[in-house]
């Protein structure tokens, strides 16, 4: 059986056999070119691939719509889930990590933050370590009114900056951008902050939803229909 | 709980509202959006005219453990088992500006969490906490300025 080769768009119409001295994603004859992506996603299939922790009321579900995760209206009540690499930052911060989410407030209670992004700050039904290395979004409920945050931290310090998000209970597309010498936050294709200072590159392996009512008796709620975190390949 | 945080926001674009904590000098610019051929000033997501933000508005906190939170801090059991980075990171305390008292506060806190390590992991970890403190009072001083 001959072997099957791979197709390319060369963009005269239809799909043609990759050409000998191609790069994937790029020109022809190994000239410059975008790097093809690795990419580890999830639509939230299954639980079963998930860390999962709650405390107080706090719960989560994987449904039709992706991840439910929320506080319950108890006070001192959080859910947190997890989601692991299988591979450290350290192997790859240097190929533009990159990711994507698209997520909306479900539940708006009068008192709450929420992590969601690469990294696994610890949680409890008071707070977040905002300090632990991370980088991702941060919601603020403060007197039933969201604030937005870029945010990443070495371990140490926490950089995070806000941002306006006047549309926060509608499904959003949230993206950062690792480079070599900052991070890029943009909301729905829009550049909104970049960060230069407290950005990890190691001992982070995790991607985290989470959220706390901060001893409060409110309930909110996230929905998160899927992740997408993407590497070049080389 | 308290931690230790920055919200350096050091230039805005008023007209769309995005921000970036160095100054957009071409270099920089160059720097942080090679290729795309940012005009110095210019804010990368609009186009329009970034600004400064005011000392006022430009805040930066730093925390540490207050006397009191350090002497919990040493009365804290020391875990058994292995013990995770997140064991001996976690700060405590009140937002409070850095200078020289807040100095001493963190070499206490470099005590207290020392307890909980090995050998070579403190010395790590004091590699790392003074490495940090000296970036913290640099960025103290320029704000200062």
């Amino acid at each position: 059986m001959a072997a099957k080769n791979a197709l390319c768009d060369y963009g005269g119409g239809g799909f043609e056999e990759l050409r000998s001295g191609d790069t994937l994603n790029g020109a022809s004859g190994g000239g410059s070119s975008t790097p093809a992506s690795v990419i580890s996603s999830s639509c939230f299939e299954t639980s079963g691939r998930y860390d999962v922790a709650s405390g107080g009321s706090g719960t989560r579900s994987f449904n039709n719509d992706g991840l439910n995760f929320s506080t319950g209206a108890t006070g001192t009540s959080y859910s947190d889930v997890d989601f692991r690499l299988g591979i450290d930052l350290a192997s790859f911060n240097s190929f533009n990590p990159r990711m994507t989410l698209l997520s909306q407030l479900a539940n708006a209670g009068s008192t709450a933050e929420a992590f969601q992004g690469l990294g696994n700050p610890n949680i409890s039904g008071t707070a977040i370590t905002w300090t632990a290395k991370h980088i991702g979004f941060e919601c603020q409920r403060a007197s039933s009114a969201s604030t937005w945050y870029a945010t990443n931290a070495d371990g140490s310090t926490q950089t995070h900056t806000s941002f306006t998000n006047s549309s926060d209970t509608d499904m959003n597309e949230y993206f950062w951008i690792r480079s070599s010498s900052n991070v890029k936050f943009y909301l729905n294709g829009v550049l909104q902050v970049t960060h230069t200072t407290n950005i990890p590159s190691a001992s982070v392996s995790r991607i985290t939803f989470c959220v706390t009512n901060k001893a409060t008796a409110s309930n909110t709620g996230f929905t998160t229909a899927s992740f997408t975190l993407a590497k070049d390949a080389y | 709980m308290p931690h230790i945080f920055l919200h350096p926001k050091a230039y805005h674009c008023p007209a769309c509202g995005y921000a970036q904590s160095f100054e957009p000098t071409r270099a920089n610019m160059d720097l942080h959006f090679p290729g795309d051929d940012i005009a110095e000033g210019a804010c990368p997501s609009c186009g329009g005219q970034m600004e400064a933000q005011t000392a006022e508005t430009a805040k930066t906190t730093f925390v540490h453990p207050t006397a009191d939170e350090f002497e919990e801090q040493l009365a804290r059991p020391i875990p058994t088992g292995k013990v995770t980075e997140s064991d001996v990171l976690v700060p405590t305390g009140k937002f409070i500006r850095i200078g020289d008292e807040d100095v001493e506060l963190h070499e206490k806190t470099l005590i207290a969490e020392a307890r909980f390590l090995t050998e070579s992991e403190r010395s790590d970890a004091t590699k790392r906490h003074t490495e940090k403190l000296a970036e913290l009072q640099s960025k103290y001083i320029e704000i200062k300025q």
